[in-house]
């Protein structure tokens, strides 16, 4: 069968449809990838590095690799290598850094198994070195140290105290033991205690027999400071006087005092209640005037009251034709001199 | 039906007496509706105005001027020429009554100077009489002659109420200028014009200036039944100034008849009159007549 013109013609005219339609499909789809890629850093570069463990135990394969406590790549491969005389096998785990954070992990650098808080994730720390020295490159291996676990913290612990713990148990035996140093020291104390009454009297005696002996020197001076003490007594005699008027007068004067104090403190209080009361007293003044006000405004508008009170027009005063400023003076006719 | 009205049916009385008494109180309570308020502004100048009259009437000027003044700015406020010519022509009294006589001019001229508005012809006669009136006290007799004739000029109509007291100003300048007959004639003509109006103050300005013209004429035993009357006018009036000055001219009009004890009957009267105003010009006046009045002292 010959084909027909028109079909030479159709032919190309429907690829083009089936790309036009299909065309953008692939391309959102190849889209959509590269994003994914892109948001998997798989357009990263990537730089494997080394590190050798006794045990694997606790890392895994993506366990994040953490510098600064940024993740700068995972774990992505662990393999046994086997022992050999004289060596033992080790675990060997391939870390898979993100290259552009090579600068920050020196050649000296350490790998730490570290856990995110006490019961966190899970990380492999690495402690950057010494950066003076070169950063690690590609296939170089690192120092690695397994992080403390909680049962290992434990021990040490326990460890620790044991020596502390058995002197707390010595010395609660030393206070419970009669024959103990601390029981003996506090037997002795309660011993002193009980003779210082004693050691009391002895000292009052002999400040009993010092003070006689110096009452004996006093009487001996007494004869030359007799005159003295006659002119001490005056003075005695007019202080005890003023002594003895002193407290009727301050007395007064607490009562004057007491008597302007509580005047202050009335005038304070009916000050303080009319400076409560006054404003109100004023408002309230002020509204009855208003008020009042309004209803004898009210009232003088109204009939009959309107016509007796207010002006309803201004008014001119009578003009006199005989007004002067003296009114007996009466214009013209004031003293002689109309005539 | 039992309870239904028949036009038959009497009417009690107390029923007529209430009746009456709810159509009576219907019209109070409809004559006390409030009247139609003034403008505001216009009522506070009648009110100041009014104050101002009472206190005028107290003799209280200063206090009377303080008033007007008041009413004057409210009228200027709302240009009532009426209102604003009617509290100058006050204020110009207020100021003469308190001697202060270029104020008193200051405030009529206002009305008859004013290039801007146009005042009621009534008051401007009035404020040209006032200005008549003041011109006369400073004894200006031409100029208050001229005044007056403007005052003239402005009260031309038959029933101008101001043409009893300008025949009285006349017959006083005629009294100036010496013209004793035709003082006689204004104050013959004023005292028609004015009891004609029934104005009693002005009749009695009247009987005293024709008393004054008489008795400068030697005409003085004609003089007493109008001073006389004068006199019943301003004691009813209750004017002290002008009784002293009745007083005054009935002792003159005794002094030209010779009746000394009765000139100074009249003098004394005059005296104590003044001397309840406390007015010592009057004073100083009466007992200069006094004096004249006495007889010689024998020797």
């Amino acid at each position: 069968m010959k084909a027909k013109p028109s079909d030479a013609v159709d032919a190309p005219r429907s690829l083009r449809s089936v790309l036009a339609f299909v065309l953008p499909a692939v391309i959102g789809v190849a889209l959509v990838a590269g994003i994914v890629a892109w948001k998997q850093e798989l357009f990263v570069g990537r730089t494997p590095i080394f590190l050798f463990t006794d045990s694997a135990l606790g890392i895994t394969k993506g366990m994040p690799v953490k510098v600064f406590g940024f993740t700068v790549g995972t774990v992505r491969e662990m393999s046994i290598v086997p022992g050999s005389a004289g060596a033992k096998g080790l675990v060997r785990v391939e870390l898979d850094i993100n290259s552009e954070y090579l600068q920050h992990i020196s050649k000296d650098a350490k790998a730490r198994f570290a856990r995110e808080g006490v019961v966190g994730q899970s990380i492999i720390e690495v402690l950057p070195g010494n950066p003076q020295l070169r950063h690690i490159a590609r296939n170089e291996t690192i120092a690695f140290e397994r992080g403390k676990t909680l049962n290992e913290l434990t021990e040490e612990l326990n460890r620790a105290l044991t020596p502390v713990m058995t002197q707390v148990k010595d010395a609660i035996r030393d206070l419970q033991d009669p024959d103990g140093r601390t029981q003996k020291t506090l037997n002795q104390v309660t011993t002193l205690l009980q003779e210082l009454p004693e050691s009391n009297r002895r000292l009052q005696s002999l400040l009993t027999t010092a003070d006689k002996a110096f009452g004996n020197v006093d009487k001996a001076v007494a004869g030359t400071t007799s005159k003295a003490d006659e002119a001490i007594d005056h003075l005695g005699r007019a202080a005890a006087s003023i002594e003895s008027a002193a407290p009727g007068i301050l007395q007064k004067v607490d009562a004057a005092a007491d008597g302007v104090a509580r005047s202050a403190e009335a005038v304070r209080r009916i000050s303080e209640s009319a400076a409560r009361k006054v404003p109100f007293l004023l408002d309230e003044g002020e509204n009855v005037i208003r008020n009042t006000g309004e209803v004898v405004s009210g009232a003088k508008q109204v009939w009959p009251l309107r016509d007796a009170i207010l002006p309803t027009r201004t008014t001119t005063l009578n003009i006199d034709s005989q007004e002067s400023a003296s009114g007996a003076r009466g214009g013209a006719l004031s003293g002689q001199e109309g005539r | 039906m039992k309870f239904q009205a028949t036009a038959n049916t009497p009417v009690p009385r107390w029923g007529q007496s209430a009746s009456i008494f709810i159509a009576v109180a219907l019209l109070v309570v409809g004559c006390a509706s409030p009247a139609p308020l003034l403008a505001p502004r216009k009522a506070q100048a009648i009110e100041a105005n009014s104050r101002g009259a009472v206190l005028f009437s107290r003799g209280d000027y200063a206090g009377a001027i303080e008033q007007y003044r008041h009413a004057l700015d409210f009228e200027r406020s709302i240009e009532n020429e009426d209102g604003i010519a009617s509290n100058l022509i006050n204020l110009s009294i207020a100021y003469q009554r308190l001697g202060d006589g270029a104020a008193a001019r200051a405030a009529v001229e206002e009305i008859l100077d004013n290039p801007y508005l146009r005042f009621p012809a009534p008051r401007v006669a009035e404020a040209a009489l006032r200005k008549a009136i003041l011109l006369l006290e400073a004894r200006d007799v031409d100029a208050a002659s001229q005044w007056l004739e403007r005052t003239r000029s402005g009260c031309a109509q038959a029933d101008c109420p101001l043409g009893g007291k300008i025949l009285n100003v006349q017959a006083q300048l005629a009294l100036l200028k010496t013209d004793y007959t035709g003082a006689r004639d204004a104050a013959t003509r004023a005292l028609a014009a004015n009891r004609a109006r029934s104005d009693r103050e002005e009749i009695a300005n009247s009987l005293r200036l024709l008393g004054a013209a008489l008795i400068e004429i030697r005409r003085s035993e004609e003089v007493g039944p109008l001073l006389n009357e004068a006199l019943a006018i301003d004691k009813d009036l209750a004017l002290p100034p002008k009784i002293f000055r009745d007083l005054v001219l009935l002792g003159r009009a005794a002094m030209a008849r010779n009746l000394t004890g009765d000139a100074a009957a009249f003098f004394r009267r005059a005296s104590a009159v003044a001397r309840s105003l406390s007015d010592p010009a009057a004073l100083a006046e009466a007992d200069g007549l006094l004096q004249s009045a006495r007889p010689p002292e024998p020797r």
